[in-house]
């Protein structure tokens, strides 16, 4: 079942007016907290999107365009003040139906690991399913499932202090966490903010086998490279509204725009820019290292597009052998596949 | 948002010789103005002080609806002054009793006298806090106690401390809100169940943020001390305080009401010799 916003305005200041009538002290809202109101004018305005099952929506705009408040209506931590969010067929204007969709949606705010507290991983990341009442069996289950998902071995940190962990481990400890409510859906919020290149790396394998397994994936993210390697499509939001929606070749064409926002363009596609400059231009717009290194090595005329992709495709089965008994492997092939068939002609050539 | 809402209210931005006062003088005028509100203990009392705190509340162009929002979190207070009163003074004509528990008139009117009191006391501190910034009040607090510090009491890092706490309430304030929120996600509910459940469900979300206050603690405290900080050993201030003429005529008004309430408490004591 699709995730649909219809209409959605978010407004930070708002009454309802139940509250105001218990006179509230949000009155003094709009007296004398006129910074907090440049801060935050109407987070949200006008928002209608829908995200079909398993779509992998990676969300763009500058810091203060409301994506973390667009991400918190997806499982009712807050309520639109116009509109309405459906999300598994509820209505999460019902208070029930919030309760209920918090087990198909799985939020992970921006440093997750903020949030653990308990003084074994184990009772950390069977918080979420025992709070849904499952049996201790069902529990133990998907503690062991969560964890094995994010990588970590149950019997070598399932009795550990979260705290003890490094921060990329505490962080995967934090994922399973949320795994553990075995959502359909993955919410992320920066989950790469603040991790060395090997957790990012791991993070990002992690979030691409997640989507793999069916799930549906919003990935909040800063890094445009980041999003155009992995979403099927990107989300722009600037002012609390959406600015564009579309897959990421159409979206990372608008340079411009996108810089008038704030934002950037992958670095692929400033590299093909650059070349462009100097006298050196591809036909097709290239936004991710894969495409990039296609291009080059297409315009250097190694080969026709046809022959370059039957071998990218030989390459990447052949990888897809081996990583099968290597995980390690498996986790980086995806990235480099193409940059690998390249070295491969290289050797052939010579 | 109800964790939103802070008790005795916040800074209320204006320009008024209220605001512009010393902070020092603000806190001496109202340590006057709460102990003299003792001696107010019949109805002439509490009409002086309501009429003192209605001239300062005016004088400080706060509207009166803010101030009584600043102190709507306290009511409760008031509420158990009056229940505390009804039942337990014994005085006139007792129209009902159980045990210790009496309903007097003596009481009712103790009730009066006493809510307005304190109502009004509550009125004066959160004036207090609404015209001054908080920085300013620890600047003031830090140098009213200034002298104590010779004899070795740390008057600068109590200031520092409480500045800091004072700084660190809106952080924490949020953090709270998103690890509140990030538990939820997880399914946990925290308005629900029985006491037993709902206290169980603190831990989720105290151990969270006392793990974060120390790790702000560090962070500060790092940042504190690469920029060479040592304590009050030498330090100067930015913003030196000086008394002004505000600050002269408010301690001549609370002057006129302390005697104005000597008078008036004299008097009684004169008459019937009333219990305090």
């Amino acid at each position: 079942m699709p995730i649909v916003f219809e209409h959605v305005s978010y407004d930070y200041n708002y009454v309802s007016p139940k509250e105001k009538k218990r006179g509230s002290k949000q009155t003094d809202g709009d007296t004398n907290t006129s910074a907090q109101a440049l801060r935050t004018p109407q987070a949200l305005n006008d928002i209608c999107i829908e995200i079909p099952d398993g779509q992998f929506v990676g969300i763009i705009g500058h810091t203060g365009s409301g994506k973390s408040t667009l991400i918190q209506h997806i499982n009712g931590l807050l309520q639109p003040t116009e509109g309405r969010v459906i999300v598994e067929g509820l209505d999460l204007a019902e208070r029930a139906n919030r309760r209920l969709v918090r087990k198909h949606v799985g939020i992970a705010f921006q440093y997750p690991e903020y949030q653990l507290f308990a003084t074994t991983v184990e009772e950390d990341v069977s918080f979420g399913p025992r709070n849904l009442g499952l049996d201790s069996a069902e529990v133990d289950r998907r503690v062991r499932n969560a964890l094995e998902r994010v990588g970590l071995e149950y019997d070598l940190v399932a009795a550990k202090s979260p705290f003890h962990l490094s921060g990329g481990q505490q962080r995967r400890v934090a994922l399973a966490g949320i795994l553990a409510m075995e959502p359909k859906t993955l919410v992320l919020d920066e989950p790469m903010a603040g991790l060395d290149p090997k957790g990012r790396a791991d993070t990002l394998a992690l979030v691409h086998r997640l989507h793999a397994e069916g799930l549906t994936v919003v990935m909040v993210s800063h890094s445009m490279e980041d999003v155009a390697e992995n979403a099927e499509r990107v989300l722009v939001l600037e002012h609390g509204t959406i600015a564009m929606d579309g897959k990421p070749d159409e979206v990372f064409s608008h340079a411009e725009e996108l810089r008038e926002m704030g934002l950037g363009i992958p670095q692929a596609t400033k590299f093909q820019n650059l070349l462009a400059k100097k006298g050196f231009e591809f036909k097709e717009p290239v936004h991710t290292l894969d495409d990039l290194a296609n291009a080059i090595a297409l315009k250097l005329g190694k080969r026709t597009k046809e022959e370059y992709l039957a071998k990218a495709a030989q390459v990447s089965a052949e990888q897809n052998e081996t990583a099968q008994a290597d995980p390690e492997a498996q986790k980086n092939f995806k990235n480099y596949s193409a940059f690998d068939a390249l070295t491969l002609e290289a050797g052939e050539v010579s | 948002m109800k964790l939103g809402a802070t008790i005795f209210g916040r800074y209320y931005a204006a320009d008024s010789p209220v605001h512009r006062m010393d902070p020092r003088a603000k806190l001496i005028v109202a340590l006057i103005y709460m102990v003299s509100a003792v001696l107010a203990v019949d109805m002439v009392g509490v009409a002086i002080l309501a009429v003192f705190t209605l001239i300062a509340i005016r004088a400080s162009h706060i509207p009166l609806r803010e101030v009584y929002n600043s102190i709507k979190p306290l009511l409760f207070i008031l509420i158990f002054t009056i229940i505390l009163n009804v039942f337990t003074v014994n005085e006139g004509t007792v129209y009902w009793h159980w045990g210790t528990f009496t309903i007097s008139s003596g009481g009712f009117r103790h009730a009066v006298i006493f809510t307005l009191r304190v109502g009004l006391m509550l009125f004066g501190a959160s004036l207090l806090t609404l015209t001054t910034t908080t920085l300013e009040l620890t600047d003031g607090i830090e140098s009213l106690l200034a002298p104590l510090s010779r004899i070795g009491f740390p008057s600068h890092e109590i200031a520092m401390m409480t500045s800091i706490a004072l700084r660190f309430l809106p952080t924490f304030l949020d953090e709270g809100i998103k690890i509140k929120r990030a538990q939820e996600s997880r399914g946990a509910t925290f308005d629900e169940g029985s006491i037993i459940q709902r206290t169980k469900m603190l831990v989720p979300l105290l151990s969270p943020l006392f793990a974060s206050a120390f790790r702000h603690a560090d962070e500060l405290s790092m940042a504190m001390e690469s920029r060479c900080y040592h304590g009050s050993e030498g330090r100067t201030k930015t913003h030196a305080l000086k008394m002004g003429r505000n600050d002269y005529i408010a301690f001549a008004i609370i002057s006129v009401m302390v005697i104005l309430l000597i008078i008036v408490r004299l008097q009684i004591t004169g008459d019937v010799g009333h219990p305090a």
